[in-house]
């Protein structure tokens, strides 16, 4: 009998689902968008590019070009923004023990937001540029932004208490919101609209560049998360309880805030606020996989990337050749998505 | 320290020790304050090997905080003293090798209601694992024996949200054997329990000693449970230990009134001591200057 003791754990088979998924979406993203490759195309493109493959097919160049330099980079960035945000949901949702929390909680998003506001107001001249300000900037006021929620959360709260950090959050991004929106009313009606479809999130001018800027921090930020994954199964018991354990609450806290924050910061900075994503993906898997993190957190990384290459593939599909925001398509999809989700799982309890 | 405790805490006067007994958790000078109040003070004593030692003393004296002593970064409070535990210094070096020394049961755990129990009782093995790993079979292993020593194996599938008071006790009791630690203090685990399930916590808690030579050291309400189950009594007055020792040395008319306020007779049945408390004048107890006029 004891021999059958089972306790939640990450399986193989739920990751082979998962990156069945992600295999599935990309394939599927790369082959049927408007420029009808073939799937030996793409491929032979791509190999074309790998280390140790390398060699040359008889690709056109034009093909070769379009999947190498448009689609896949666009591809590449999707994952990485999606598993970013998904990742960093989840880990919010353990950190506050609060199943609304999501990546912008603590002020990323308006911080994001106004330095983006900046540059595209003041230094329209600059996107023209070799070298783009524009992610650096989005990066930089993201990572302020939580910076001041964390001292001002600090300054009036004690260190176990996430409801002051929270309040924080809310006072500054209120803040930093209220001076983007200031920017953004005394500008033209073109910056206006510019600001406005960086603000809904877009991966349409994705290049390389963007997913090397990224990976970095994503790459770092992921793994921290992963190993801290068991971690935050132990924080829903109490700090007073962990400590009991050997976890220093508050040091887990703080590591996987500043993690989850600087991914977050650089995800945004260069695909603009995609909302939903840090919610809805970790709690669909929550609702089918259990409230461990175990499980929760290394699927909303794959679910996650697999989930914004499938809602980006809509977002340029739908109106062809215009592109719909893919803010509005990740929420279109999401929130009647979640609905169902929710209903089924209050049937199944 | 700039606090009003003496320098040199009187190591020799009021220690408490326990001549027969194989010493494994001793405890000396120590004082716990918390914004600048005084909780305890100077608190000297030594548990031996075995034993299942009570806590008893009023509301408010300072038994959360002197259980809250064996918790490494319990930071609510400030301490000062030694704790030594099985031959080791506590704090050890980590907060991991803490948690190998001691393990808690608090008066109130926090229940995730979703978690499945061997979820649950698998979080006592934190401190051995490692962060990239996924559990190893040998913790599983031990939960599975745990669990089974506490006749919890049937729930090993259900989520804590479905079990009854009596039940969540015994689990959160699994959780902490699994830790495996020479010593074990619970925070009035009976409180909130029918009698059954006070008896049964308790014959646990007398079996983990007599059988798997577990150190436990419990906080009780009850004094007649107490004098019944515990090898020894720490009876704590304001701010320091009144009487330390067997119960029936312990439980006196004149201790009890020192650290109760209560007038009780004792009385014997089968050579089991008895407190009751005297009642008055129309069954009241307490003089009226206590709890003011109706």
């Amino acid at each position: 009998m004891s021999s059958n003791l089972q306790a939640t754990d990450l399986k193989s088979r739920h990751i082979l689902y998962a990156v069945v998924f992600v295999v599935a979406v990309v394939i599927f993203a790369a082959t049927t968008g408007p420029a009808q490759l073939s799937i030996t195309q793409v491929f032979q493109a791509t190999a074309m590019h790998l280390p140790f493959i390398g060699r040359d097919f008889h690709v056109s160049s034009l093909d070769e070009a379009l999947v190498w330099q448009l689609v896949m980079p666009r591809i590449c960035l999707g994952l990485l923004v999606g598993a970013m945000l998904a990742s960093a949901g989840a880990a919010y949702q353990g950190i506050f023990l609060n199943p609304l929390a999501d990546p912008y909680l603590l002020g990323v998003a308006s911080g994001a937001g106004l330095g983006a506001t900046v540059i595209l107001i003041f230094l329209p001249v600059a996107l023209s540029w070799s070298f783009n300000p524009l992610p650096l900037a989005a990066f930089f006021g993201a990572t302020v932004a939580v910076l001041l929620t964390f001292i001002l959360g600090k300054a009036a709260g004690s260190v176990r208490n996430t409801s002051s950090l929270l309040l924080a959050g809310i006072a500054i991004a209120a803040f930093f919101t209220a001076v983007q929106t200031f920017l953004q009313q005394r500008s033209s009606v073109g910056q206006i609209q510019d600001v406005y479809s960086w603000i809904l999130g877009s991966l349409a001018t994705a290049g390389w560049s963007d997913v090397t800027l990224i990976l970095p921090y994503v790459g770092l930020t992921v793994f921290i998360l992963v190993s801290m994954r068991r971690l935050l199964d132990v924080l829903a018991v109490g700090d007073l309880e962990a400590q009991s354990f050997g976890v220093k609450a508050s040091t887990v806290r703080n590591i996987i805030i500043a993690a989850a924050t600087l991914g977050t910061a650089a995800a945004v900075s260069v695909s603009g606020l995609i909302g939903f994503v840090g919610i809805i993906v970790p709690h669909v898997i929550r609702l089918i996989m259990g409230p461990s993190y175990k499980r929760i957190l290394p699927l909303s990384i794959l679910y996650g990337g697999g989930f914004l290459v499938l809602a980006d593939y809509l977002a340029r599909t739908v109106l062809y050749p215009e592109e719909v925001p893919l803010g509005v398509i990740t929420a279109f999809l999401g929130a009647p998505f979640f609905l169902v989700v929710l209903r089924a799982s209050k049937r199944l309890v | 320290m700039k606090l009003f405790l003496s320098e040199n805490p009187s190591m020799e006067k009021d220690r408490h020790i326990d001549k027969d007994g194989d010493p494994l958790v001793r405890v000396t000078g120590m004082s716990a304050v918390r914004n600048n109040s005084l909780l305890l003070q100077d608190i000297s004593f030594e548990i031996s090997k075995g034993h299942l030692v009570g806590l008893i003393g009023k509301n408010g004296v300072g038994k959360t905080t002197l259980i809250e002593a064996f918790i490494e970064g319990a930071h609510r409070h400030i301490y000062q003293g030694n704790i030594e535990i099985a031959g080791k210094a506590f704090p050890a070096k980590s907060i991991r090798e803490s948690a190998k020394l001691v393990a808690y049961v608090p008066q109130r755990p926090n229940i995730p209601k979703q978690m499945l129990v061997t979820d649950y009782i698998l979080l006592g093995r934190t401190a051995y694992q490692s962060y990239l790993a996924h559990g190893s079979s040998q913790d599983l292993a031990i939960v599975a024996e745990v669990m089974e020593q506490l006749n919890l194996s049937q729930f090993a599938m259900n989520v804590m949200g479905e079990l009854s008071g009596g039940e969540l006790q015994r689990v959160v009791i699994a959780r902490a054997l699994a830790q495996k630690t020479p010593f074990l203090i619970l925070d009035e685990p009976t409180t909130s329990l029918d009698i059954y399930y006070q008896l049964a916590v308790l014959d646990l808690l007398r079996r983990l000693c007599l059988v798997q030579d577990v150190t436990v050291l419990c906080s009780l309400h009850d004094i007649n449970l107490a004098s019944k189950y515990c090898d020894r009594l720490v009876m704590l007055g304001q701010n320091s230990i009144l009487a330390y020792g067997r119960p029936s040395a312990v439980l006196t008319k004149e201790n009890i009134k020192r650290a109760f306020s209560v007038d009780v007779d004792l009385h014997f049945v089968n050579g089991e001591l008895m407190v009751m408390p005297q009642l008055g004048e129309e069954g009241l107890s307490l003089p009226d200057s206590d709890l003011g006029r109706l």
